[in-house]
């Protein structure tokens, strides 16, 4: 299975644990470039054999509607950010998890999450190929762009 | 800066720096940040994994990044960050770090790094740790440079 697969997986079945929704992949396309956010942006790293990184990206008002399904105390600003964060790295939890389970020499280890905001930031991996995901769920669009070392 | 790991990063940015020929150098206040946010507009992120978990953010006002990729480019005029630019700016991040945890073997932490993320825009605000991030400013011929370092210990 291509690697790519697994975090794919991993976000649907994460959606389905965590906020009880079979959420829609809609789209995907691979290439590489600048990423124009949406707004909230959180990017989990990995190390191992194969190098690379998870970035899950939602406008804020999306990330409000995660942090209020999890009944997180939204008074805090940051809450919707964390809540991305938290996110991303289960998501990438669970794809390398399944990745190094099916090949242990790959020993992929995932780095703390960082989240940006602002207007519209722009993201840029240099040397990675990138493979962008979209997924239509009941709160807004999410984005899952992964990319490796390696391709 | 009491925190013994965060000498060899200081270290190897300016150490980098220098042998790039990008100009003077020199560290200034190092504190630990009450505020989650990165000073300036554009960001490169570098996560660490291994012994010590966490990232390392480089931030830099518009004009730092264009004088150093500039500078990086033998002089070339640098309009905007754009994919050329950031990939200037990610492997500069990318050498910095990885003679800093080749400093951390000495004291006996085995680290892997990351690829390079590059961020920039505006208003960004960012959060690159959620354990303490202790922030330097580095003091450089091109422009002031923050860097961010947020350890799991």
């Amino acid at each position: 299975m291509n690697y790519v697969e697994y975090f794919k997986n991993s976000m649907i079945e994460t959606f389905s644990t965590f906020f009880m929704e079979e959420i829609a992949f809609t789209d995907q396309t691979s290439g590489g470039g600048m990423i124009l956010s949406m707004g909230v942006a959180a990017v989990v790293g990995i190390t191992g054999n194969r190098k690379g990184r998870v970035l899950v990206d939602m406008e804020m008002h999306t990330a409000e509607k995660l942090a209020k399904v999890l009944a997180l105390d939204l008074e805090d600003e940051n809450i919707p950010l964390f809540t991305a964060a938290e996110l991303c790295n289960i998501v990438a939890g669970g794809a390398t998890t399944n990745m190094n389970n099916m090949n242990c020499e790959l020993g992929l280890r995932l780095t703390p999450p960082s989240i940006f905001s602002g207007i519209r930031p722009k993201i840029y991996s240099p040397n990675l190929q990138t493979h962008a995901m979209s997924f239509s769920t009941s709160y807004g669009m999410i984005f899952l762009n992964v990319g490796m070392e390696g391709e | 800066m009491n925190n013994p790991y965060i000498p060899p990063f200081v270290d190897s940015v300016k150490d980098v720096f220098t042998a790039l020929a990008l100009g003077d150098i020199s560290s200034g206040n190092s504190y630990t940040k009450e505020s989650l946010m990165c000073r300036y507009n554009v960001i490169v992120i570098i996560g660490l994994s291994g012994t010590v978990k966490g990232n390392v953010v480089f931030s830099m006002d518009y004009g730092t990044a264009k004088r150093i990729v500039s500078a990086m480019m033998m002089g070339m005029e640098i309009a905007d960050i754009d994919e050329t630019a950031a990939s200037a700016l990610g492997e500069l991040a990318n050498m910095m770090c990885g003679q800093a945890v080749t400093r951390l073997l000495t004291y006996e932490l085995s680290v892997d790094i990351t690829p390079p993320t590059v961020i920039h825009g505006d208003r960004i605000k960012s959060i690159i740790s959620q354990v303490e991030t202790i922030a330097v400013e580095v003091n450089t011929a091109l422009g002031a440079i923050e860097l961010n370092i947020g350890l799991e210990i």
